[in-house]
């Protein structure tokens, strides 16, 4: 019988991924901020199968309900009703996935570009590399909500013109910081050794320098997705977003601001659902760096 | 030295003109009726190459020919010019503002550390930089404004004073003007001012004390400050001279990059506080489809962006010399 047992203790370092994950795990307030994040998710992917009613219905006799914890609140509308008597609960819950939509497809749509553009920057020939850095650097001063001023003007208000317009001002955030972050690696003793061993400058910052950045990027893309939701609420509050029959949440909160003063729960609930979403992903983020690099902090 | 300003002033430049360019393409994309009233007012170019066409459009901006109201037919730079002032007035404030309280609170969190007082510096920073502006900007007026009747709503001054516009600067008006009750109108000026400026305030303020914060802790361990607290210097001193100071010079750029953020919030702050400025003017004009208003109030802000960002560029430059590359 083979004896497994080991003679000499050996100890088993966990790979890098494992280990920012334990120290992920450690901090509390991040693990919470996941499980909420996860939850929100998890309620705007399954919105359809839960919504109470139909988030355009009107109710007759039950305009302006309170919420369901307040006097005088039915426990039928769980978040109350608005001036129309729609449901605000089933109305947050479809605009949930406009907003995290939206805000999602902006950020990997501005991730890919600024991959693209901060490959490109970090590797290729000297005038390619300062026009583009150049192009972004004057990108990065343009906030999203002049761009989607621009569009809106020129083409109509839709969300995708918000999300197009947030992905634009969102990309040159990645390309700098890819470009950056390439800059850093590619002066390393270990890109040299790859070179030798596969002189393919391309194929090495995919195959051994990206697995090096990932954590970073991850970082980044919290805090970009971050910026996303917030810049198409804001641009949804003005008007320059989703349209009125599928609101998202800063379209919700803009429809019933008339009443702030009568119905404060029309306007609170919609903000409190996007505040505490950028909330919980800022600390996911803040999380993340913090167990990638323990040492600063 | 120099050389730095003349590139900085350059790369702003360049800037500029890639800026319009691209809205000048957009502008050829998007093929409106009001395009025309823009482009080609004197000349009517429409078959001319595209070149010809843009220079034209440069020439007419620089000339200041930014095309008339769809609405009243006045001429859209002057409208322009008048309303700046007024979100110039409420963003320096707000800027001062997040300075202010955000070094305080920077500071004393990193004295600080480790405490309760430092983790909850960084949690009102986190929520502050989290909060969606428009509506910190509506509950801040629900509970402020109209539940405890602290500040009014909406506007500038109160109706009682008559202050003719001279500069365009409230603040700087009443002083030019004959006003009788002087300190009346600068008390009414204030209490328009501080919710507006608190709401734009938030986000940068989060952001400054979390940078400034950030930047203390990792001077705090260097070498010479080390040296200086065992030659007997007092913390005070240490922190004044040879902390902050340096942690501000390393943080401009970060302080630089938040202009955008904050004009987008200028307008959404002027939207909601009804505040006269640019910002509120531009969203208006987008509903009712001024176009020319649109291009040109959009076309400015792009400009003060790109001139201020260049000034506290040049700034950084002269405090701190490690930026004056070549």
């Amino acid at each position: 019988m083979l004896n497994k047992s080991n003679i000499y203790i050996q100890e088993k370092i966990p790979g890098p991924i494992a280990e920012a994950w334990h120290n992920f795990r450690k901090n509390i307030l991040a693990s919470v901020a996941l499980i909420g994040l996860l939850v929100i998710i998890f309620l705007a992917l399954a919105s359809p199968l839960l919504v109470p009613y139909d988030p355009n219905f009107q109710h007759e006799n039950a305009y302006l309900v309170q919420p369901s914890w307040m006097e005088g609140g039915n426990p039928a509308f769980i978040f109350g009703t608005d001036d129309l008597g729609r449901d605000l609960f089933s109305r947050m819950l479809m605009g949930a996935r406009l907003t995290l939509g939206s805000a999602f497809i902006a950020t990997v749509v501005s991730l890919s570009l600024g991959l693209v553009l901060g490959i490109l920057t970090a590797i290729g020939p000297r005038l390619i590399s300062t026009l583009f850095l150049r192009f972004m650097d004057m990108l990065l001063a343009t906030p999203s909500l002049l761009i989607a001023i621009l569009l809106t003007a020129l083409f109509g208000a839709t969300l995708f013109h918000a999300t197009l317009a947030v992905a634009i001002a969102l990309t040159p955030h990645f390309g700098r910081n890819i470009h950056q972050l390439l800059e850093e690696e590619l002066a390393k003793p270990y890109v040299e050794a790859a070179l030798l061993d596969v002189p393919n400058i391309f194929r090495n910052v995919f195959r051994s320098i990206f697995p090096n950045l990932f954590g970073r990027l991850a970082v980044q893309m919290m805090l970009s997705f971050s910026i996303a939701v917030l810049d198409i609420a804001a641009l949804g509050f003005l008007g320059l977003g989703a349209s009125a029959d599928s609101p998202d949440w800063g379209r919700l909160l803009s429809e019933s601001l008339d009443y702030i003063q009568i119905a404060p729960w029309t306007v609170t609930l919609p903000g409190l659902a996007i505040f505490v979403t950028v909330l919980c992903i800022n600390l996911i983020g803040q999380g993340l760096s913090q167990a990638l690099d323990p040492e600063k902090y | 030295m120099w050389v730095v300003v003349i590139k900085k002033i350059s790369s702003a430049i360049i800037s500029i003109l890639s800026i319009t360019l691209v809205i000048f393409l957009l502008l050829k994309t998007a093929n409106t009726q009001s395009l025309d009233a823009i482009l080609l007012n004197d000349n009517p170019l429409s078959d001319t190459s595209l070149i010809t066409q843009y220079r034209n459009y440069l020439t007419n901006i620089i000339n200041g020919n930014w095309g008339y109201s769809s609405i009243n037919n006045q001429p859209i730079l002057q409208e322009v010019i008048a309303l700046i002032p007024a979100t110039i007035e409420l963003t320096f404030f707000a800027t001062l503002m997040a300075l202010l309280i955000g070094l305080i609170a920077g500071t004393v969190a990193t004295i600080f550390r480790h405490t309760f007082i430092d983790f909850f510096v960084l949690l009102i920073s986190f929520v502050g930089y989290s909060v969606p502006i428009f509506w910190w900007g509506l509950i801040t007026m629900l509970v402020i404004s109209l539940d405890w009747g602290l500040t009014p709503v909406s506007g500038r001054i109160g109706f009682l004073f008559d202050i003719e516009p001279i500069t365009g600067f409230m603040l700087v008006d009443v002083f030019l003007n004959d006003v009788s009750n002087r300190w009346e109108a600068i008390k009414s000026i204030f209490n328009h001012l501080i919710l507006p400026a608190m709401v734009l305030a938030t986000v940068p303020l989060s952001i400054i004390a979390r940078t400034i914060r950030a930047a203390l802790i990792e001077i705090l361990q260097k070498d010479h400050i080390l040296s200086a607290f065992a030659r007997g210097i007092s913390g005070v001193k240490i922190y004044w001279i040879h902390a902050i100071r340096n942690a501000l010079a390393q943080s401009m750029p970060i302080f630089a990059m938040q202009i955008g953020a904050l004009v987008m919030g200028a307008i959404i702050t002027e939207t909601i506080f009804s505040w006269p400025g640019l910002g509120k003017w531009l969203i208006e004009s987008l509903n009712r489809g001024d176009f020319p208003a649109v291009h040109g109030s959009t076309i400015m802000l792009i400009f003060i962006i790109i001139v201020i960002n260049s000034l506290l560029d040049i700034a950084s430059a002269i405090i701190n010399p490690r930026l004056r590359k070549f």
